[in-house]
């Protein structure tokens, strides 16, 4: 019995279709169990990536190792890895049962073993007695379902997914995302989840592998790209911020002091900066308060824009001769502002991020 | 108003002629074979199957039904092998040169009949092959592979790759995939493929005449026999002939429908 690790290792991989680089010099360690979210705009490689993963991409450079093994000539039929598409790829002249027994009938598994394996990862994806099922008459969800039994049932140590929920509709999307979730922590198959859906990725995995031209931006758990960002890009792909270019004023220890439209910001925590230095300050709308004007002195004033409640918060944007500002504010708040109200506006020190220029190290213009 | 039920009737008027133009004779081919006597004109003397019984008892016809079958059988059967197979070739991504070569295997499908008739006696009396049926079978394997590939790569070019690369994914390599997923896939229309081929083999003349030797197929026995005689023996052979076509046709098109629905 081989041992069931589910590391894998993309060592310095290249990559690149006629002339335009997917891929470049790209690492990454992921751990047994992990699930990983590689995270990013279209063509900013992330399906490459994948696809070099399942063996239907072959690196121009650079290595792919499954539990240490280099893998990295191995076509698809051989991995310990499978992929669940983007797209339904169910086969149309079989049935559920059918679809799934597939793999392990590859396999030549015994037929007394087939019955109950395809019954176990049916239960899993809470398909049960869809085995007969025609997949023709499957809705978008369900087919998806079965196309994640297809490949659990081969017991994978890494299982490939390609934005496998980004064709279905929102709430059985939600639904599906809490499901794979569950069944990660079920069976502790790493999963490596490709998507372009920042929600999607920090609410799913342990990791999230933010790319952008081909290259990592960051790496960490989804609280640490969204609270300490590495660049603008990375700021403004996981959630929504408030961005200004600014110019230091004072630096002392770990506080400063950044004129930004202006506005003068003080910070905390701040990097080792110099005065005169160019810079991003970043505002996340939920870290901003809200008051009405008169009584109290906030750092921005200003006057509602406009309105949206979203459920559990209220979106606001607010109007201030310099700038534009958004906030979300909880629902449950003392003070919901109608549109044209006026108000001032603060947020802690510690809540101003501090971004350097990121232009340097790619060539990307968006 | 009056305009326009103008129109209509001439329409209707218009569509019965070119019916009544495609049909009438066919009508009459049936009708006379089933006349009691041997008179190919009217007055009708009654139904009868004697010129059915004629036919199939004469060795003659029995015989070549049986060089027809088998030749349109074994054209069939080589067509869909070989046929599939450049139907494959074709449909793949990157293959070099397919474009020309697509044009190649399709342009016996726009010669004349008779030109490859003539080319293939001229050949084989040149290479000293002695003609028979399986001279016949080469002559038919020309004109209806074009027919097949056409049909098979246009099926294939619908399939899509990425049910390919499922099934690479779960472990099938380039074989098994070819037999468990793609093939069940494309035969209901390579079958119909396959009926085509089977009808246009069945009743050919042209190059049939060229390359056969001393034996007969069924059209040319018809052919034949008009030539001295015209008796409803022939019209019984020939509705035959139209019964064998219309079937075929019939359950291939209904195939081909049934699938790419």
């Amino acid at each position: 019995m081989e041992l069931r690790d589910g590391s894998v290792t993309i060592d310095a991989v290249t990559k690149s279709f006629v002339g335009k680089t997917a891929l470049e010099s790209f690492s990454l360690e992921v751990e047994d169990g992990e699930f990983v979210s590689l995270l990013g705009p279209s063509g900013c490689g992330k399906t490459t990536l994948l696809r070099i993963l399942a063996g239907f991409e072959f690196p121009d450079s650079g290595r792919v190792l499954f539990a240490n093994r280099d893998v990295t000539r191995l076509p698809a039929q051989k991995r310990p890895a499978n992929l669940v598409f983007q797209r339904v790829t169910l086969f149309p002249h079989l049935n559920v049962f059918d679809n799934v027994a597939f793999g392990l009938r590859v396999d030549r598994l015994p037929k007394r073993e087939v019955g109950p394996r395809i019954a176990r990862a049916l239960e899993l994806v809470r398909l049960p007695d869809f085995e007969r099922r025609d997949v023709r008459t499957l809705s978008g969800g369900e087919a998806q379902r079965v196309a994640l039994a297809r490949a659990l049932v081969k017991q994978p140590r890494v299982l490939l997914l390609d934005e496998p929920l980004s064709a279905l509709d929102l709430q059985i999307r939600r639904e599906l995302q809490v499901e794979l979730k569950e069944i990660h922590r079920e069976l502790g198959t790493t999963f490596i989840y490709v998507t372009h859906d920042q929600e999607e990725a920090m609410s799913m995995s342990s990791r999230v592998v933010l790319m952008r031209d081909g290259r990592i931006v960051q790496i960490g758990t989804p609280l640490e790209i969204y609270r300490q960002p590495a660049t603008e890009f990375a700021a403004q792909f996981v959630g929504t911020s408030n961005m200004w270019p600014g110019r230091v004023t004072s630096a002392q220890g770990g506080s400063a002091t950044v004129d930004a439209s202006g506005m003068s910001l003080q910070i905390a925590n701040a990097p080792e900066l110099a005065v005169g230095e160019q810079v991003s300050v970043l505002v996340r709308p939920e870290a901003v308060e809200l008051e009405s004007a008169g009584g109290t002195t906030g750092l921005v004033a200003g006057h509602v824009a406009d309105v949206r409640f979203v459920g559990s918060v209220v979106h606001y944007r607010i109007d201030t001769p310099a700038t534009v500002l958004l906030v979300t504010r909880p629902a449950t708040s003392a003070e919901v502002f109608a549109e044209g109200a006026p108000v001032v506006a603060r947020w802690r020190p510690e809540d101003v991020l501090v971004l350097r220029d990121d232009r340097n190290g790619w060539s990307g213009d968006e | 108003m009056i305009r326009t039920r103008l129109v209509t009737s001439a329409f209707w008027l218009y569509l019965g002629v070119v019916v009544t133009f495609l049909f009438a004779p066919l009508i009459f081919v049936v009708l006379f074979s089933l006349n009691k006597t041997a008179s190919l004109t009217f007055p009708f003397h009654g139904f009868s199957v004697r010129w059915y019984r004629a036919a199939l008892n004469s060795p003659a016809v029995s015989d070549s039904i049986v060089n027809s079958l088998r030749i349109a059988g074994i054209t069939v059967a080589v067509v869909s092998v070989v046929g599939t197979l450049a139907a494959i070739g074709l449909t793949r991504p990157g293959f070099r040169h397919g474009s020309t070569i697509r044009v190649m295997l399709l342009a016996p499908a726009a010669l004349p009949g008779l030109f490859i008739g003539i080319a293939l006696l001229t050949f084989f009396v040149a290479m000293h092959i002695q003609l028979s049926l399986w001279t016949v079978i080469t002559g038919h394997l020309i004109f209806t592979l074009p027919y097949f590939v056409l049909v098979a790569s246009t099926r294939l070019a619908r399939f899509d790759p990425l049910l390919g690369e499922a099934a690479q994914d779960l472990g099938a390599g380039p074989w098994l995939t070819f037999r468990r997923v793609t093939f069940p896939m494309i035969a209901p229309a390579l079958f119909g493929a396959a009926l085509v081929v089977f009808s246009l083999s069945w009743d050919e003349v042209l190059i049939t005449f060229f390359t056969i030797g001393n034996q007969n197929t069924l059209p040319l026995v018809i052919y034949a026999s008009v030539r001295h005689s015209v008796t409803p023996m022939v019209n019984a052979i020939s509705t035959l002939l139209l019964a064998g076509s219309i079937l075929t046709i019939f359950v291939a098109r209904s195939v081909v429908v049934a699938v790419s629905r």
